[in-house]
């Protein structure tokens, strides 16, 4: 009897480590998924970029929506640079959690009205590493116009999954969020714009705000 | 690429605007009759479509009021579930089709003659849906609209009864080749307390039904069709469960469907915030990793011991 309940025990304890192994190269099938994707995808943004600039086509300054490039059947408004990350990676437009899975996802706002709220997947390649930013860090939006936002971050902290008023029109001229390693909370980035703009790679415009 | 949603929303807004008003203006009186007549052109050279039909659907009555004239629902369209506060919202005209469609509402239909022109006559004051019956080659179907008779004439301080619409008629620019774009969905709850656990929302290829899909927790209240031929309008509308309106918003792709209680103890909030309006979930499922490896190793080491302790105090006995 005690021999068929200590078999018991460890088929048990195999089934939950099997279980766990089995999560964990699923996940990491995922995250190597979304690497390859926002690989690919930022080249194709980068490139649809450089075109539009080839083309020339002047900027309305009044028009507060972001130029949307679509590509391979999603909308794109840009890519995102975090220097200490080491993390490029493409922004789609809107988001659905079908489009989560490809690339970070604008949540909410725009450049142009200072409230762009962006959130991703906490995989590795996306924004896994959010939690290592600090105050001071330099981040960087550059738009399907060619045109490069600075911000520097100005604060880290978790909030609940129903703080949707924390992030939406705060005064924030930008906002990086993604789920906590538990999914329990959000780990967000709040940010500021630094001093500069820089405008098709050619000139740097200090922003005088 | 695939720019069906911009060129969608373009166009129902160009389409609403689209009327040149002119012709006889009157003093407000709701026992004038009027008219609605369509010409139905290329929206580029202006050359006349013939062929074109048309439907026209009443669906809301005229009465005076303080600020002039309001207009009510008439049965059956008051159980559509989409408030008409404003006749110039994009998506009524696309969430009322889809009512007057499924419920098999009456209709005239006109086609259009040899100079592209269709006129509808004889029209109580009210307002009107109408809806394109049949595709021209080449060309995208119109967008659904609505005329509302009569009509207030800001410049000349008048009521105009005759109304002048054109429809947007658009070649289609792919040529030969068939170019696919997506359309997705999300829902949101606008209100307070518990609501139905899922509901059901439609695709629309040109104005008409051909997928539906339930959204619930399940799928995270979303879904996505794509490789949608970009030859067509593609829209969701919801079919509204009991108790709730219903409003779209739509950005790029997205449409999003928000649905509101009619009941009053859905206005009446019983704590500042719902489970719906929650930051998205953007996590990956890590957590049971390390706990379900940590039990599994705790369950294992236990099995292990009690058969090896216990062969051992065998051999002792």
């Amino acid at each position: 009897m005690r021999n068929k309940i200590a078999k018991v025990f460890m088929a048990m304890g195999i089934i939950c480590i099997g279980f766990a192994m089995g999560l964990l190269l699923y996940n990491n099938f995922e995250n190597k998924k979304a690497q390859d994707n926002a690989d690919v995808l930022l080249e194709s943004v980068r490139i649809s970029i450089t075109e539009q600039g080839e083309k020339k086509e002047p900027a309305d300054p009044f028009d507060k929506e972001m130029k949307i490039k679509e590509i391979d059947g999603y909308g794109y408004i840009g890519y995102l640079s975090i220097p200490a990350l080491e993390l490029d990676l493409p922004v789609m437009s809107d988001w659905d959690y079908d489009s989560l899975k490809i690339s970070p996802c604008r949540y909410y706002g725009s450049t142009g009205t200072d409230n762009l709220v962006i959130a991703a997947h906490n995989y590795d390649s996306h924004f896994g590493s959010l939690d290592n930013l600090k105050a001071g860090d330099t981040v960087m939006f550059t738009d399907m116009e060619s045109k490069t936002y600075y911000y520097t971050v100005t604060s880290v902290e978790e909030l609940m999954p129903t703080d949707v008023d924390k992030v939406k029109d705060t005064g924030d001229d930008l906002i990086l969020y993604t789920c906590t390693y538990s999914r329990a909370k959000r780990i967000t980035v709040r940010c500021s714009y630094s001093d500069r703009v820089k405008i098709n790679d050619e000139k740097i415009k200090y922003n005088l705000q | 690429m695939k720019k069906t949603a911009k060129m969608l929303i373009a166009s129902i807004i160009i389409s609403v605007m689209c009327f040149t008003l002119f012709s006889a203006a009157y003093a407000l009186s709701l026992d004038t009759k009027g008219s609605t007549t369509l010409h139905v052109a290329d929206s580029e050279t202006k050359a006349p479509l013939v062929g074109a039909s048309f439907r026209i659907y009443f669906f809301a009555a005229a009465y005076k009021s303080v600020s002039g004239v309001g207009y009510d629902y008439v049965v059956p369209y008051d159980d559509c579930n989409m408030d008409m506060d404003d006749l110039q919202d994009a998506y009524l005209p696309i969430h009322l089709t889809h009512f007057a469609n499924t419920h098999s509402l009456p209709f005239t239909e006109i086609t259009s003659d040899e100079n592209g022109y269709i006129v509808f006559e004889s029209l109580e004051p009210g307002v009107y849906l109408i809806v394109p019956s049949n595709s021209i080659d080449n060309y995208f179907m119109p967008t659904p609209f609505v005329v509302n008779i009569p009509l207030y004439d800001d410049e000349n301080k008048d009521w105009i009864y005759d109304i002048n619409a054109t429809p947007k008629m658009r070649i289609y620019g792919g040529g030969d080749k068939d170019t696919f774009t997506y359309i997705s969905v999300r829902k949101v709850w606008d209100t307070y307390g518990s609501h139905p656990e899922s509901v059901t929302v439609s695709l629309l290829k040109d104005f008409v039904q051909v997928d539906t899909v339930e959204l619930s927790e399940e799928n995270n209240w979303s879904f996505r069709w794509e490789n949608l031929s970009a030859r067509h309008n593609w829209n969701i509308v919801e079919n509204v469960p009991d108790g709730y309106t219903v409003s779209y918003e739509t950005s790029s792709n997205t449409v999003t469907v928000i649905n509101s209680s009619t009941s009053p103890e859905g206005d009446n909030p019983p704590e500042p915030t719902t489970d719906e309006e929650e930051l998205i979930y953007t996590g990956q499922l890590n957590w049971p990793v390390p706990v379900f490896s940590a039990v599994g190793l705790i369950l294992f080491s236990i099995g292990w011991a009690m058969l090896n302790f216990g062969k051992k105090d065998e051999e002792t006995a």
